[in-house]
């Protein structure tokens, strides 16, 4: 530095200490520079503080313990009390301390500065933020049009909150990607056993036959975790037996006592003819199935008649004597014993069907609620539905704000938003059945071509929300995307960041999450989310030991930067909008909230929060909820009771609707669908399919279970391909490819093949190929366009096991956005400003040693923008696994 | 107060957040103008000026882009040290939690190892305690120097990484 320059800033640092401009002085001790205390090192159990929280890293929400030394999270453990997780954990959890510690987490409110996807951003503070995002809602309330407020949701564990915020506030909108994962699969679920019971809980600690169409929890499932320790065990303990089909060795296929390689799209073919030889055999449980299920057995029978295990094999190609085989196995394991299946049965065109026969293989064999066997848990019985009887009512206590009015026309509806819509949508809905028009609430929330997707609850068709916004189907003014990638991890991609980029489709789009992904880098303003390990949450799921239980997600840190939790977001942002909403949220503080939403727990709260779990004990297990009888309370006001008789199979009734149901001449519970049986044979189907023009001859209109073929893979030429997609066991879909425990594990998705594939297109492992994928050609979106729908290009790896049709790709890597890891990049280290005093960012960028500028394999290719929006019919659950694709070397 | 202490006060103020009506003022007296004009000649049309909404506007998206979102001079230690020392961050925030530190508000919500809370404790303390913290703490200030150099587009910042060059 010239010594003129320096002159200077001397003679500037005696004008400011003689001008009286002093910075503010911190009351630092003198002497004590930090050399006195030591440095940091190792976790110190005997000085780490043991917090129990809820993990976050997937959709498991396992019991874990943090471990927290020197106002850090040092490390996540698994938490004893747990009884899904019974202490184990996965190596996701660790991710929690990734991403809340990456250093490029967002910390700050941030206004967008310029054009929308440019990237040019200013700090605002949260009063501004909160002034301008009210300032542009409160309007909406006032003139009435409240539902051009659209909440999109990724992964919302508020159970509740969010709901409660957007009902407050009158919009419809509150959107999810539930069709991206799992609605094929729920529907069948609850057409059969009732809306309480979207998930089963299998007793795998004493099962002795588990068939697995496709699932795969020793990697990836919900429920894994709960299920593969349990699954072990009983396959050490007792010998238990698990038979998988798969399109490729998964790692539950690899560990599988018998493994089958099979056909996508083919796996009801297995389950029909499995049905068949049961039938067959003679080895079905007819005292069950007469008692449950809502169709007579000789129905089945008739229906099955063709599907031989040869003929399955032809579909499949599965051996027909291992389909009998397995299938009499099965029977004869009754009532220990129980199907499996998930994505990979459920995620094509006829998938909600292979679903049902899946499903209709338990019943036949009278499993359902059997210790061993395909049972179904108190879920909902915290809020007082369907479950045990006398567990605490756990409510969220804040004052409730009403729901949204119906769209339609009438006392009741919201005529005004309905008569905005397009007339052919307007037309289609009026001319729905009665229970429907209740239920519709606008095509973003409630797609009329969807009614399945709504006729339970609102599951929604999220990968449609955009192309509905182009086409104008609704009207949105502000958008607010939380913790969603769609932007990335929605099939067409492209198609969504094309409407995020529209200013006039979307004006003002407010993005909450912790990191800069692709959807926040599309937004105008965003705003900085605590992460699982800054916030609280209620938790409840079903639990695979069958005995219900609850736990608390809590804070281990404060939250980094200016970062807070989407409840202090909405409420603070509720007063804001002020107009009633504030009376709606009435606590000031987090801890105040929850402590009050689990009063009625028998324990302290103080308690509560030192095990993190409460689990009343000596409960009995959830085995056959259905055969309970009615107690006398809930008996009183039925049609049943002192004078009043009913004949068997009649059902107990109360204020018009089933409570239960007349077995040996006595009232039980039965399941909670309107009829108190198990719906095996099912006239929502076709109801739903005439409503919308799918043709009767679909196979999805069917009430009872048929097979039917995907149209797109009929007759599959010689050069074409499925392409399917998969998820690694340390990777969470599209949100963890930036979290450096996970991404230094997994950071790349090469196409796999089978050796014989790779070498009759001529390649050679490692190869680049392009990959070209078709639209669909059923009854869905953009259904048979010809030509090439996307393309990508990516390295060849060969795998054996995988079926000789299918090349696949896991889809959670290959990110534009989310920093140097997400990214694979080493070209600009960029650590924001996050209290990630563990993780040096010069580590970190040294660290990122797969990039391909440190002579690595790279990050790996985003493969979304290729896959086609394909909704299932009358569901719309993303057929994933259905695409054909061409492949070419490069 | 040194004068070294003096400047790294004002560094300090105005690498924690972007610059605002007040410090804007401050740097505009009669006293202080004239020398920061000395320092970076190319500030003297900023500072003879009447900032409107678009030059703080200009100067907060330069702050972001240096310093917050995919910075490009990133205002943290870990940024810059390496395995062979101990992690700033930590001692930082060990000092913090042993109550030897009491930041104002506008600092607490940044990184203990952010360079204006390292400026600011600096400035606060004795010359021989100051010296000891910042060969501590701050043997990175030449590289971020170099990269603030290196990064910016807006001279408000470029005066500031030359400011700072009198603490190196």
């Amino acid at each position: 530095m010239p010594d003129q320059t320096r002159r200077s800033i001397l003679k500037l640092g005696s004008a400011l200490v003689a001008g009286g401009f002093l910075p503010t002085k911190v009351a630092a001790k003198v002497g004590t520079t930090g050399q006195s205390l030591g440095v940091l090192g190792r976790l110190d159990y005997t000085k780490a503080k043991a917090i129990p929280t809820i993990c976050f890293a997937c959709t498991n929400h396992c019991g874990v313990i943090g471990w927290v030394q020197d106002g850090l999270v040092r490390k996540i453990d698994g938490n004893p009390l747990d009884p899904n997780t019974e202490g184990n954990l996965c190596s996701k959890a660790q991710g929690m301390i990734s991403y809340t510690y990456y250093p490029e987490r967002i910390l700050y409110p941030l206004r967008r500065v310029g054009k929308r996807g440019d990237g040019k951003w200013k700090r605002i503070t949260w009063e501004e933020a909160y002034t301008e995002l009210a300032d542009r809602m409160r309007p909406l309330r006032e003139k009435g049009t409240p539902e051009e407020f659209v909440f999109h949701y990724g992964r919302d564990k508020t159970k509740g909150y969010t709901k409660h915020f957007t009902n407050a506030f009158g919009t419809p909108h509150r959107l999810n990607r539930r069709s991206i994962c799992s609605s094929n699969r729920r529907a069948p679920l609850m057409s059969f056993y009732g809306r309480d019971f979207e998930w089963e809980t299998q007793d795998l600690s004493n099962t002795k036959y588990v068939i697995n169409w496709g699932g795969n929890p020793y990697e990836a499932y919900q429920g894994g975790l709960f299920m593969a320790h349990r699954l072990q065990n009983a396959r050490v303990d007792h010998g238990a037996k698990l038979v998988t089909f798969e399109v490729r060795p998964s790692a539950t296929a690899s560990k599988s006592d018998e493994f089958y390689t099979v056909m996508p799209g083919s796996d009801g073919a297995i389950a029909f003819a499995m049905i068949h030889t049961i039938l067959k055999e003679g080895l079905e449980n007819k005292e069950f199935w007469d008692r449950w299920a809502n169709i007579p057995l000789e129905e089945v029978r008739k229906s099955v008649k063709d599907y031989t295990p040869e003929w399955a094999e032809n579909k499949s190609g599965v051996p027909a004597a291992d389909i009998k085989r397995i299938a009499i196995e099965f029977a004869k394991a009754a009532p220990a014993c129980c199907t499996m299946s998930n994505r990979g049965s459920a995620k094509h065109y006829n998938g909600m069907q292979a679903d049902r026969a899946i499903r209709t293989l338990d019943v036949l064999v009278g499993n359902v609620g059997k210790p061993g066997g395909y049972c179904l848990s108190s879920l909902r019985g915290w809020s007082g539905k369907y479950g045990q009887e006398g567990l605490p009512n756990l409510k969220m206590p804040e004052p409730k704000a009403s729901d949204p009015k119906p769209w339609g026309i009438g006392d009741g509806y919201n005529e005004a938003a309905f008569k905005k819509l397009p007339k052919k949508v307007q037309e289609r809905v009026l001319n729905f059945p009665e229970k429907w028009k209740k239920k519709y609430f606008g095509e973003l929330a409630t797609p009329s071509e969807y009614p399945l997707a709504w006729h339970w609850y609102q599951m929604r068709v999220g990968q449609l929300v955009y192309p509905y916004i182009k086409e104008g189907r609704q009207k949105v003014s502000v958008y607010m995307s939380f913790t969603l990638g769609a932007a990335f991890g929605y099939p067409e991609a492209n198609a969504a960041r094309e409407v995020l980029m529209d200013e006039e489709l979307i004006p003002f789009h407010v993005a909450v999450d912790i990191g800069y992904g692709e959807q926040t880098a599309l937004a105008d303003m965003i705003l900085p989310e605590a992460t699982s390990l800054e916030r609280w949450d209620y938790h409840s799921t079903n639990c695979y030991g069958l005995v219900p239980y609850t736990g608390v997600r809590q804070p281990l840190v404060k939250p980094q930067g200016e970062a807070k939790s989407i409840q202090v977001i909405l409420r603070e942002l509720a007063h804001k909008i002020g107009g009633g909403m504030e009376k709606h949220f009435t606590y000031q503080d987090d801890e105040s909230l929850y402590k009050d939403w689990y009063k009625e727990l028998p324990i302290s709260w103080e308690e509560f929060k030192r095990r993190g779990i409460w689990q009343e004990e000596g409960r009995p297990k959830d085995y056959e909820l259905y055969e309970r009888p009615l107690t006398e309370k809930e008996l009183e006001g039925t049609n049943f009771g002192g004078d009043k008789k009913l004949a068997e199979g009649a059902l107990v009734e109360k204020d018009g609707k089933a409570v239960g149901i007349i077995k040996d001449g006595k009232p039980v519970r039965g399941f909670p669908t309107p009829n108190r049986v198990i719906n095996v044979y099912d006239e929502i189907f076709p109801e739903a399919a005439k409503a919308v023009g799918l043709p009767l001859t679909d196979g999805n209109a069917s009430p009872l279970a048929i097979w039917h073929e995907v149209p797109e893979h009929v007759d599959l030429p010689e050069d074409r391909f499925i392409f399917s997609t998969f998820k690694w066991n340390v990777h969470t879909q599209g949100r963890s490819g930036h979290w450096k425990y996970s991404a230094e594990i997994i950071h790349t998705n090469p196409v796999f093949m089978h050796p014989d594939t790779g070498r009759a297109l001529g390649l050679s492992e490692g190869d680049e190929v392009k990959v070209s994928v078709y639209r669909p050609t059923g009854f869905t979106y953009r259904s048979g366009e010809k030509g090439v729908m996307g393309s990508f290009t990516n390295h060849v790896r060969f795998l054996k096991g995988m079926h000789s049709k299918v090349v696949m790709c896991s889809h959670h890597v290959g990110h534009f956005e989310h920093g140097i890891v997400g990214q694979s990049s080493t070209t600009e280290t960029s650590p924001a400003e996050g209290k990630s005093g563990k993780l040096s960012d010069k580590r970190l960028k040294d660290g990122v040693w797969w990039a391909k500028k440190r002579g690595g394999i790279g990050g790996g290719v985003h493969i979304n923008d290729a896959l086609p929006i394909n909704p299932a019919p009358l569901i719309g659950g993303q057929n994933w696994y259905d695409n054909v694709c061409s492949i070419e070397k490069v | 107060m040194t004068p070294e202490a003096a400047v790294a006060g004002l560094a300090a103020s105005l690498l924690a957040q972007e610059i605002n009506r007040e410090t804007l003022a401050s740097l505009q007296s009669p006293k202080i103008a004239p020398l920061l004009i000395e320092i970076e000649p190319e500030i003297e049309t900023l500072l003879q000026k009447d900032w409107d909404e678009h030059d703080f506007e200009d100067a907060a998206v330069e702050f972001c882009r240096l310093f917050i979102l995919d910075p490009k001079a990133p205002a943290r230690a870990a940024a810059f040290e390496d395995s062979n020392r101990p992690v700033v961050a930590s001692r930082i925030q060990m000092m913090i939690d042993a109550g030897h530190l009491d930041l104002p508000e506008r600092y607490q919500s940044l990184a203990p190892d952010h360079i204006a809370v390292l400026l600011l404790v600096f400035s606060s303390l004795n010359e021989e305690d100051g010296q000891a913290f910042k060969e501590e703490n701050l043997f990175w200030l030449p590289q971020f120097i170099d990269r603030l150099l290196s990064s910016e587009e807006h001279v408000l910042y470029r005066l500031i990484a030359k400011s700072l060059e009198a603490i190196t």
